[in-house]
């Protein structure tokens, strides 16, 4: 389903040795690697099994920390809920808005350099600073979205205190950072061959036609891209919850990695949270694995082989 | 193929070389002993005999280290074979240090623990239980100089774990130019919740559907809220802290009464008073619901603006007192391998003299032990600077309620800012006994899931 190319072991004793010294060349990064990622992802996993609270020594309690979350733990729907929310509503217009703004930005124009970098600065600026200039721009009574909203007549909205506009707030603002997927965007587009443009005019197809039947299929190895990145980095949304509203209101912005955080660094409850840990990994692997495994139905690679 | 190479070493093999070698000084590096925490290698097994060094941890910022650091010096002069070692963690990143520490098993020799914290650490095993110590020196420590309110916040199971560094409580701190502006005689410190709202309804300013100004700022702490619960004549925790009490009508009416002041001026609404600044600093607000910590706070903030005193928090309906504390306080690691020096310097470090020094003389906040309170009253009536009636602060810790905290604090606040808070300050429209089921619900949840630290 992934096609995995077959892994063909050497055979010969040079091929042996050629493997052998390749080992040793990465066995630096390999042994940082099993201390510091594999050694603690593995610990975790352990620990998912027992109930650890900072104290003593883990005591093995089977699957009772996944059965727990699964049948006894709102909180676990609250993040399920509210991360998915998240994910759905910002994913796709990640993804379409950034195109959009690559398109615009793949223009002709004189000076197009400066749009280029303004569209691109806030996906550098992130942290505290940035969470707490989106408090001030979703203030209720003194935000400026509020003051400019009420030109247009809109009431007020309480976007960071209400539950029913909360989770927009934050698609909203998550969506600032689109310049990182327009720049990506931007060096697909620009690889993308005149001549089949030309092509397409030669052959009649106009702007809209040109657009779907050669940018896009070009552009899909990007767009497979920043969905698989925008996915894994989506599910982790953290810092603006915690910073903005610890969770509320009323739990409406209890994402997973918050949940995970508030379990372990606040509670010191290790094993469950390590369980809640392993679950995200397993939802994204999951959907990742989903993702790649429809990528053959629509994602073109001009330079690959047709299989047999 | 290969060609027989002639040279002494090949470029391969000099790459391998390289490689093994990187590896070697990379595994000689993570396999070095850890440093060796201070105090912890030297003097162990020998007592307090040798020279000793203790790890000091505090959570107070830039401001009040200088006052740490001549009780510090103090402690030198008197203890010459101890030496601290000082560090100072300001915000919330000291509870992600010192759970890190814990978990670690490198917890520093004396650091600062709230009365909130002190089960939640005593149950862990993290502070030793001092009880004993108190108990040999009982003469020196004198319990009975601590705030009987705070020694219940400092125990665990009936004993004490932590000693006392200040105490807290809250008033009401109010701006006497706007209450001279409206004509409106000041407020006294024998007066009841409803007092407050008559008070308050002068001062609302309405701009159509929309409060522009109101009477009070008011805060959403769970700890002192809490003391308001208990004055309404409710519950917080069953016996063991293994029940959740709050659920009940005296208190359903207490935030009924809070809902409907609210929707009548009293204080704001979630997101109604300006963002990024203090309201009552600004005259957004007449009055504030503040701590005695918050007197120099308030100053600084104020300047010069305008005039301003403080008088006690307001009484429940019955008359009774609203007043919950907690404070600062000051354990020692289960794990030190310094006992005896880290319980002298605790000792040095909570007697009347630092506490003077710490507390009394800044004027920080109300001293942990009641022999530091004269010094406090003279530096407050010496000074010409506003509150005028700071001395009402220590004054309310003589009736205030005496409500220990459970070992599991922290999942409860979180519980508290996600079901009440948003009741409180009306981010959600809900009915109060429903609210006070849900929160009891998830309470329920959160000791159920700590049943074992309660055992």
């Amino acid at each position: 389903m992934l096609g995995l190319n077959r892994i063909n072991w050497p055979k010969s004793k040079i091929a042996r040795i050629e493997a052998f010294e390749g080992y040793m060349f990465i066995l630096p990064w390999l042994v940082g690697y099993l201390i510091f990622r594999l050694g603690p992802l593995l610990y975790s996993l352990f620990l998912s099994f027992t109930d650890y609270r900072g104290t003593g020594t883990p005591t093995m309690i089977g699957f009772e920390n996944y059965i727990y979350m699964f049948s006894r733990d709102p909180r676990f729907i609250d993040s399920i809920r509210s991360t998915t929310y998240f994910v759905l509503g910002y994913l796709p217009l990640n993804l379409v808005v950034g195109l959009a703004i690559a398109l615009l930005m793949n223009q002709k124009v004189r000076g197009i350099f400066v749009f280029r970098t303004i569209y691109y600065l806030p996906a550098v600026l992130s942290g505290v600073a940035v969470a707490l200039l989106w408090q001030f721009v979703f203030h209720k009574q003194y935000g400026i979205l509020n003051a400019v909203l009420s030109i247009f007549g809109i009431p007020q909205i309480g976007w960071l205190v209400d539950p029913n506009w909360v989770m927009p707030a934050f698609i909203l603002m998550s969506l600032w950072g689109v310049g990182g997927s327009m720049i990506i965007y931007l060096a697909g587009l620009q690889s993308i061959p005149t001549e089949l443009y030309e092509s397409a005019a030669i052959d009649g197809a106009g702007r809209m036609r040109q657009f779907w039947s050669v940018t896009l299929p070009m552009l899909s190895p990007t767009i497979f891209f920043i969905l698989v990145t925008g996915l894994i980095n989506a599910f982790q949304i953290f810092e603006n919850a915690y910073i903005m509203t610890g969770g509320g209101p009323n739990y409406r912005t209890y994402f997973f990695g918050l949940n995970i955080y508030f379990t372990s660094f606040q509670a010191l409850r290790f094993g469950y949270a390590s369980t809640l840990a392993w679950m995200l990994f397993i939802i994204i692997a999951i959907l990742t694995v989903l993702v790649f495994g429809t990528s053959r139905r629509w994602v073109y690679y001009a330079g690959a082989r047709e299989e047999s | 193929m290969y060609e027989k190479n002639h040279r002494s070493v090949s470029r391969r093999q000099f790459l391998m070389g390289m490689g093994s070698a990187s590896l070697a000084v990379a595994l000689a590096a993570c396999a070095a002993p850890a440093a060796a925490p201070s105090g912890e290698s030297e003097g162990a097994g020998s007592a307090d005999t040798a020279a000793v060094n203790l790890r000091f941890i505090s959570n107070h910022g830039e401001a009040d280290q200088p006052l740490f650091e001549k009780v510090i010096e103090n402690f030198h002069t008197a203890h010459p074979d101890i030496h601290i070692e000082y560090l100072d963690i300001a915000g919330n990143e000291f509870y992600n240090s010192i759970n890190t520490q814990g978990v670690g098993g490198e917890l520093p020799d004396v650091w600062y623990t709230r009365t909130f914290d002190v089960p939640v650490y005593a149950s862990k095993g993290w502070t030793t239980n001092l009880q004993p110590l108190i108990e040999r020196d009982a003469e020196e420590v004198n319990v009975d100089d601590f705030w009987p309110a705070e020694v219940a916040q400092m125990q665990w199971q009936g004993d004490l774990y932590a000693l006392p560094y200040d105490f807290s409580n809250v008033g009401i701190y109010f701006n006497k130019q706007m209450f001279d502006d409206a004509g409106v005689a000041y407020p006294t410190d024998d007066w009841q919740w409803a007092d407050l709202l008559n008070l308050a309804l002068n001062f609302v300013v309405q701009d159509g559907s929309e409060f522009t100004q109101w009477g009070l700022q008011l805060f959403n702490w769970n700890w002192v809220w809490h003391g308001m619960i208990m004055g309404w004549g409710g519950q917080i925790f069953g016996e063991g802290f293994k029940e959740i009490l709050v659920n009940s009508p005296s208190t359903v009416d207490m935030f009924e009464w809070f809902t409907a002041a609210r929707g009548q001026g009293m204080y704001p609404a979630a997101g109604a008073a300006p963002a990024g600044v203090d309201p009552f600093a600004a005259g957004v607000v007449a009055m504030a619901f503040q701590g005695s910590w918050a007197t120099n706070q308030m100053r600084a903030n104020i300047g010069d603006k305008f005039d301003f005193d403080c008088v006690a928090l307001p009484k429940s309906p019955t008359g009774a007192s609203c007043i919950n504390g907690a404070g600062g306080a000051w354990g020692i690691a289960s794990s030190t391998a310094n006992p005896e020096a880290a319980w002298t310097f605790n000792k040095f470090l909570t007697s009347t003299e630092s506490t003077n020094i710490l507390i009394s003389e800044p004027l920080r906040s109300i001293p942990g032990r009641q022999s530091s309170v004269a010094k406090w009253n003279e530096v407050a009536a010496t000074g010409d600077l506003p509150p005028a009636n700071v001395e009402i602060f220590p004054q309310q810790m003589e009736s205030g309620q005496a409500a220990p905290y459970p070992p599991y604090w922290q999942d409860y606040g979180n519980a508290w800012n996600n079901i009440v808070v948003p009741y409180i300050d009306g981010t959600i429209e809900s009915d109060a006994g429903q609210m006070l089921t849900d929160f009891s619900t998830e309470v329920e949840r959160i000791i159920e899931q700590n049943m074992s630290s309660l055992s």
